[in-house]
């Protein structure tokens, strides 16, 4: 283990695994300890048995995956297992029993439209400095998730035509690799520019948006969202695509 | 979380009077009817990769066309479509050769 990551363990007062580990710590470890994965964080939420479960038929998969190359087989049942893992977060406080509905008013191809993600995206040379920092890397921004969770967002803007190499992402909550990989995996700036090109829809606003998810939620609904929901009837949008990560 | 962030927004937005649709992935589906988010795409890709695959811009446009149909197809709160289409990173890497 490197010098950097026992540190970061201290400060979350996350020890190394040590002989004699249960289960329950073994699946806690992936979620912000020892073991860090945020892909397979979920696997904190299922019981026990689950989590045992899930694991010895991950390997029967991955032993048959061995011999086909059928990948599929592999990524369906992460899916499928992470959804069961947060299926129970219906229980939690965040629910509605009813929410507003506005029309589409004109044809795609006439419409102006705006694109929000909570992926975290930047613009080289103008980090949002969330928690006061700049230059904050996407290593350092893990453990500090609960700071995360306690700050306001910021919103960063970001042109359409910024080109993909210029783009940073940073989030807490979230394995990014994909979307650092290939930006259009969640913050589809190419994506959009191609059907602008194609006139499936109109035009563009001038920039894109984003912010990192893991925020404060009062805050949000009652500060920046609305002046967000300003923000984008001001710039004249028509509508607007949302992608949470 | 952050499911719960863009639901706020999204529910902000639209109660401001401009439509929106959202594209999530499908362990977080469940949020889509349970915050009433007016319109949502569900796609069977890993956390993270709501789109798609990296590269695999053909799956990539694929979603993002379902949700632009979607603005001006639903015609009430909550509108949820899940698309069939399961993960496929694009390249299959065999490094040894015959």
């Amino acid at each position: 283990m490197s010098k950097a990551v026992a540190e970061v363990l201290q400060a979350m007062g996350e020890s190394p695994p040590e002989e004699g580990e249960t289960l329950a710590e073994f699946k806690r470890s992936f979620a912000y300890g020892s073991r860090t994965d945020l892909l397979f964080k979920f696997i904190k939420n299922l019981s026990d048995r689950d989590a045992a479960e899930f694991i010895r038929s991950l390997l029967e998969k991955l032993g048959e995956t061995l011999d086909d190359g059928n990948l599929e087989r592999l990524t369906e049942h992460v899916v499928e297992w992470n959804a069961r893992a947060y299926a129970h977060e219906w229980e939690d406080r965040w629910r509605y029993e009813a929410g507003p509905f506005a029309p589409l008013t004109k044809p795609l191809a006439e419409c102006r439209l705006g694109l929000l993600t909570a992926t975290g995206h930047y613009v080289e040379g103008d980090d949002p400095a969330p928690l006061g920092e700049a230059g904050l890397t996407q290593e350092e921004a893990i453990p500090r998730i609960l700071e995360f969770a306690r700050a306001e967002p910021i919103l960063s803007a970001i042109p359409f035509d910024t080109p993909p190499g210029r783009l940073r992402a940073r989030h807490p909550g979230i394995d990014i690799r994909a979307y650092v990989e290939d930006p259009n995996v969640a913050f589809p700036l190419e994506r959009l520019r191609e059907f602008v090109a194609e006139g499936v829809i109109g035009e563009l606003l001038p920039a894109a948006y984003s912010f990192v998810g893991i925020t404060a939620q009062t805050s949000l609904l009652k500060k920046e969202g609305p002046a967000w929901a300003e923000l984008f009837r001001d710039e004249r949008a028509d509508a607007m695509l949302l992608v949470p990560v | 979380m952050c499911h719960v962030s863009v639901g706020h927004a999204a529910r902000l937005i639209e109660e401001a009077g401009l439509p929106t649709v959202t594209v999530m992935t499908r362990p977080f589906g469940f949020r889509a009817e349970g915050m009433k988010v007016p319109r949502t795409v569900i796609t069977r890709h890993p956390m993270g990769r709501p789109l798609g695959a990296p590269h695999d811009a053909p799956r990539q446009r694929q979603v993002l066309r379902a949700a632009l149909d979607l603005l001006g197809s639903a015609t009430a709160n909550p509108t949820v479509v899940e698309l069939p289409e399961l993960y496929r990173p694009k390249v299959l890497k065999v490094t040894s050769e015959d």
